[in-house]
């Protein structure tokens, strides 16, 4: 009877602490995955070399406080709290230069490089040769929807990485601009 | 009979087996069975899960004990920031009071009161009335609390909010000139 008493002890014990491990793992396991995140670290190394820098990083709860300071009542501002409702992080850097060619492609590549993974489809693929201007497009899709978009943007003296993690309507973000009542791009000078 | 005394000494002794034994008796080994018998042997390790259960037991505990410990921390710091709130509060959307108990009233259901759609603000009314005085100020008390928030959080926010503004500003230019550059090469396709 001991035996027994002490046999149920034992496997209870080990269930309870294998259970509070599972739960623990899989905490962490849901925190890391977000596949739709892009690493952007890499850009960092252009800061020295760029006149303008401007570095936001907005994740799941900066964004539920943002929203909470936008007003259903102001149609501009409804209009964003649509267009973002879902949205689980927006991650944009831009580098701005005082002169041409500051960068080389070669700074972008680790960036290309995630989003050649079979996840990300490009949906755009601007390239003005006059302008020095190259834009691309990418989505990713989960379940025949839209889960993340990253944009890169690139001409002579500027670069720009956005990418955006969640739910997206590229069309109501599209439509967005002119809906902002702050002054246009004003990055923080050096 | 002299078997039994063999077996287990009740029956008549013999005297062969008696001076067998004396003999013999000063040979017995000092040695315990565990020694002599693997089977204790393995009998004895068993007997060692004991601790180990205690061990799983107490590492379970402890587990609970932090678990516990770090629900009671988080709500000793919700308690806080409320204690704080109270204090020093800014009022983000100022709800009229009289209209509260109209919003936390659910969403008409047809079925439950036989009513159309379009009487669903009406029947939200009925329905707020039908509950309890004290629920209500419940309710509205927890939603008055919302309302308000700290002088800290509403810096953060409006930050927060300044840079969600950027960050779309950026993104819709972007798309936009991409839309445009697109659909000027659509326009400009068919004539080139």
């Amino acid at each position: 009877m001991k035996e027994a008493v002490l046999k149920f002890t034992t496997q209870g014990a080990r269930r309870l602490v294998l259970a509070t491990l599972l739960f623990a793992l899989s905490a962490v396991a849901a925190y890391a995955q977000e596949p739709a995140r892009l690493q952007l670290a890499t850009l960092d190394a252009l800061e020295p070399r760029a006149d303008q820098t401007l570095n936001i990083t907005m994740d799941g709860k900066v964004l539920q406080l943002a929203l909470r300071f936008l007003s259903d009542k102001k149609p501009n501002e409804a209009k964003i709290k649509e267009a973002v409702a879902g949205i689980r992080g927006i991650y944009v850097k831009r580098f701005a230069f005082d002169q041409d060619n500051l960068f080389s492609a070669a700074e972008i590549e680790p960036i290309r490089s995630q989003l050649r993974s079979p996840m990300w489809v490009q949906l755009v693929e601007v390239r003005s040769k006059k302008a020095g201007q190259n834009i691309d497009v990418f989505t990713m899709i989960e379940g025949g929807k839209i889960n993340g978009v990253a944009i890169i943007a690139l001409d002579r003296r500027q670069v720009t990485v956005v990418n955006i993690v969640g739910p997206v309507d590229v069309d109501k973000l599209t439509e967005l601009r002119g809906n902002f009542a702050i002054p246009d791009f004003d990055v923080d000078k050096k | 009979m002299k078997d039994d005394y063999l077996w287990d000494k009740s029956g008549e002794p013999d005297p062969e087996i008696e001076r067998l034994e004396r003999i013999m008796g000063g040979l017995r080994s000092r040695r315990g069975a565990e020694d002599l018998m693997p089977a204790f042997e393995k009998l004895s390790r068993r007997k060692s899960v004991r601790p180990s259960a205690k061990w799983l037991a107490f590492a379970a505990t402890v587990a609970f004990a932090v678990l516990a410990l770090g629900v009671f921390g988080v709500m000793q710091r919700q308690t806080g920031k409320q204690e704080t709130a109270k204090s020093e509060m800014v009022m983000v959307n100022p709800t009229p009071t009289d209209s509260l108990i109209e919003e936390v009233a659910p969403p008409n259901t047809s079925g439950e009161t036989g009513r159309t759609e379009n009487d669903s603000q009406g029947a939200a009314t009925t329905q707020t009335t039908k509950r309890s005085p004290l629920e209500a100020r419940r309710r509205n008390i927890v939603r008055r609390r919302e309302s308000f928030i700290t002088q800290q959080e509403r810096t953060e926010g409006l930050l927060a909010k300044e840079q969600l503004l950027k960050a779309l500003q950026i993104t819709s230019t972007e798309l936009d000139s991409v839309q445009k550059k697109v659909q000027g090469d659509e326009k400009a396709g068919p004539s080139s």
